[in-house]
């Protein structure tokens, strides 16, 4: 398997990687018809999300996604899924820890979200609604190692 | 005499190597598994290390042995074919039709009324970013479910019970992943439609 296109977490101003994917929960409620295709191995869901935490809230404000038309793949945006909020909706459906790797790369595991990242910052949310976060140290790098979620290879699909 | 021995043993093993491909045929008909997709191969190629030479001969040879062991005890493992076929009922297909449910049995926690848990379920938000209805965004998936509750029917809350990773080298999250919350129709105590309305 191929390692996953991260989302983004806009986070006290900082742009973070994040590797969780909290559409998911509403993707599953959604009709078919809204489905995305994806274009390589590395975003087999199809889409990347751009999140922000706002007032201890979770809100998806950016979508850039893929979808099948007439045999080609087209790119949409937030406003696909959410016409009426194009400029962000409130992500009341997630409960659970995002995660957002940060500092140099530790290891890298080519599959999901694998690798290994200095540390780790977990933010629990319940229904959208930040609880509490905290930093879990996994290790020191060498100095060497880049930092920010790394993609090591892909596939991209070639359609339309 | 022991001419007359091996001529019956060799009848006897043919058998069992006949049988041998003529069950596999059986269970490739019958009970075929929908073909792996690219990305399943792509997990499956992750996953298998590249084999030195001894592991494969050791895999050859594991091989060799369970066609000889068939071959020897083919009628034990008809009988086992018979027996699974007969008296356990049909295997469900992998590709089925039959509809899976986020909800199993072992996740439902209590039954609900339906006009409670809408009033109890509105979304607000202070940047005006959801609708004011039951379960916001989600309020189709509401609906829906309402939409497939017939008089007999229940309603139950649900909630599953996720999945830990204890790798030492996996991320530290705190909790159970995976974690699913919503409402289930139960009819005849089966689950017939569900509603997931909180999930990482």
């Amino acid at each position: 398997m191929t390692a996953q296109a991260a989302e983004a977490l806009i986070y006290k101003g900082e742009r973070l990687s994040l590797c969780s994917t909290p559409l998911g929960t509403y993707l599953q409620t959604t009709p078919s018809s809204l489905r995305f295709c994806s274009t390589s191995t590395a975003l087999w869901r199809g889409y990347v999300g751009t999140w922000t935490i706002e007032g201890g809230r979770l809100y998806l404000v950016k979508l850039r996604a893929y979808v099948d038309k007439d045999q080609r793949v087209e790119e949409v945006d937030l406003s696909y899924l959410f016409p009426d909020y194009p400029d962000g909706v409130f992500a009341h459906w997630y409960t659970g820890e995002l995660r957002c790797p940060m500092g140099e790369l530790l290891n890298y595991v080519h599959m999901g979200y694998g690798s290994k990242y200095e540390q780790d910052l977990f933010i629990e949310v319940e229904n959208g609604i930040v609880l509490s976060e905290r930093i879990e140290t996994n290790g020191l790098g060498t100095g060497n190692g880049g930092s920010g979620y790394v993609l090591g290879a892909m596939t991209t699909f070639g359609r339309g | 005499m022991l001419e007359s021995f091996l001529d019956w043993f060799l009848i006897y093993f043919s058998i069992g190597a006949i049988t041998l491909p003529l069950l596999r045929l059986f269970v490739y008909v019958f009970h075929r598994k929908e073909a792996p997709s690219v990305w399943v191969d792509e997990v499956i190629a992750a996953l298998e290390k590249e084999k030195s030479l001894k592991e494969k001969v050791k895999k050859t040879l594991a091989w060799f042995g369970v066609v000889i062991s068939f071959c020897l005890m083919w009628p034990v493992a008809l009988a086992v074919a018979a027996h699974a076929m007969f008296f356990d009922g049909p295997t469900p297909l992998y590709g089925s039709d039959e509809p899976r449910f986020t909800c199993q049995k072992e996740s439902l926690i209590k039954q609900v009324d339906a006009l409670e848990i809408e009033g109890a379920n509105y979304v607000t938000d202070p940047l005006g970013r959801v609708a004011n209805v039951p379960f916001g965004h989600l309020h189709q998936g509401w609906i829906d479910l309402l939409a497939q509750l017939e008089p007999a029917d229940e309603l139950w809350m649900f909630k599953t019970k996720g999945w830990c990773n204890d790798e030492s080298n996996a991320p530290k999250y705190a909790k159970p992943r995976n974690v699913s919350s919503g409402f289930a129709v139960l009819r005849g105590k089966k689950v017939v439609a569900e509603f997931v309305c909180s999930s990482d």
